[in-house]
């Protein structure tokens, strides 16, 4: 029995595909044992050169969806991880106490339970110390972005985008508008989540609550509430 | 924090999450779940690109390990593969009290007391989970 998450998870269900087959790299047809093993030629290497890896997120309050999208990320990156995270500093608001407020931008704005989002400094931080632990050779490049395309706008090193389900819609905005601006097209995997054992399904819920920023915002929320 | 080491054979095992389900009954703090492979699987993944050859079934046992351990405890988890971690796990201060699992006592009475990772090599046990405690 296959068991789909809610979608507010990070699920998955679909892999990357090589747009040349050509190019597969002769070590993955070596060390795929049978049929059952999936071949999927990835972007690791392009034109013999090691490939730049990007993926995106809010990464509010990292919790194990987030956790599983950056480690396949850094398990197939093959010398740079690009993290674009949500969030630009966009405009410092005295405050009454003469101390700086530092906003978020729009993108941001309209998330629910938006004031407890953490702040960006904050998840970048957290993501970065994450990484290091998984994956420590990569150099990291970790970027605040305020809008879908982050880096893939305008970078052409990028070659691979690592995406979840729920945002395969900025994927195909991102590769159009790398169309229009001659840039190389993206190899792109996407992250579903899914568990296909009996256990999974009665521990669907509890990882509903936990895979979901909105969530943990919401359970927040309720216990300042409570306490306050 | 509480680490469980895990020696995977094939990624198409399955794992036994009854037996970390309830290994991660008591567990409420931070764990860390170290996954070794055996040399057979290791040969299988041991570049990106073979990773990415195996993509589909390698975020497939990612998920059900976050998934699993999401649901059995409220501290954070992080999973780390030793094998290219980028760093070495016998070059950090790791020290963890054995606990008790029956199963893995028995089959490896020796094993009592503070130990470090690298020891979990020798073991010839593919798919057993051990418990330890920081």
């Amino acid at each position: 029995m296959v068991t789909r998450l809610p979608r507010s998870s990070l699920s998955v269900r679909t892999v990357t595909y090589l747009s040349d087959p050509k190019t597969v790299d002769a070590e993955i047809a070596a060390s795929s044992p049978s049929k059952e093993h999936e071949v999927v030629a990835g972007p690791i290497f392009i034109n013999g050169q090691k490939a730049n890896l990007v993926v995106g997120g809010t990464f509010d309050h990292l919790h194990a969806g987030h956790k599983i999208l950056l480690s396949m990320t850094a398990f197939i990156a093959s010398r740079k991880l690009i993290c674009g995270i949500t969030g630009i500093l966009t405009h410092i608001t005295p405050t009454k106490s003469n101390k700086t407020l530092i906003v978020d931008d729009t993108l941001l704005k309209n998330k629910k339970f938006a004031h407890l989002l953490e702040s960006i400094s904050f998840r970048t931080q957290t993501v970065r110390t994450f990484l290091t632990l998984i994956s420590r050779h990569l150099e990291l490049d970790l970027v605040p972005i305020h809008d879908v395309y982050g880096p893939t706008a305008y970078d052409p090193e990028i070659s691979a985008l690592v995406i979840s389900e729920e945002t395969r819609a900025g994927a195909e905005s991102i590769a159009k508008l790398r169309m229009e601006k001659g840039l190389q097209p993206l190899e792109v995997f996407v992250i579903d989540v899914i568990g296909d054992s009996e256990a999974n399904l009665a521990m669907e819920k509890i990882a509903e609550s936990k895979m979901s920023s909105t969530k943990i915002r919401e359970r927040l929320a309720r216990n300042e509430m409570v306490s306050g | 924090m509480r680490l469980l080491a895990l020696e995977l054979g094939s990624l198409q095992a399955a794992i036994p999450i009854s037996t970390i389900n309830r290994a991660l009954k008591s567990v409420e703090s931070r764990l860390c779940v170290v996954i070794f492979l055996a040399p057979e699987l290791l040969a299988q993944l041991d570049s990106p690109t073979k990773r990415a050859g195996h993509f589909k079934l390698l975020q497939e046992l990612v998920s059900e390990l976050y998934i699993c351990t999401t649901a059995k405890t409220d501290g954070p988890c992080d999973i780390i593969f030793a094998d290219w971690c980028g760093y070495s796990l016998q070059e950090e201060t790791w020290e963890y009290t054995v606990l008790s699992i029956p199963e893995c006592m028995s089959r490896h009475p020796g094993f009592v007391g503070n130990w470090q990772l690298p020891r979990i090599w020798s073991l010839d046990c593919l798919g057993q989970v051990y418990l330890y405690e920081q």
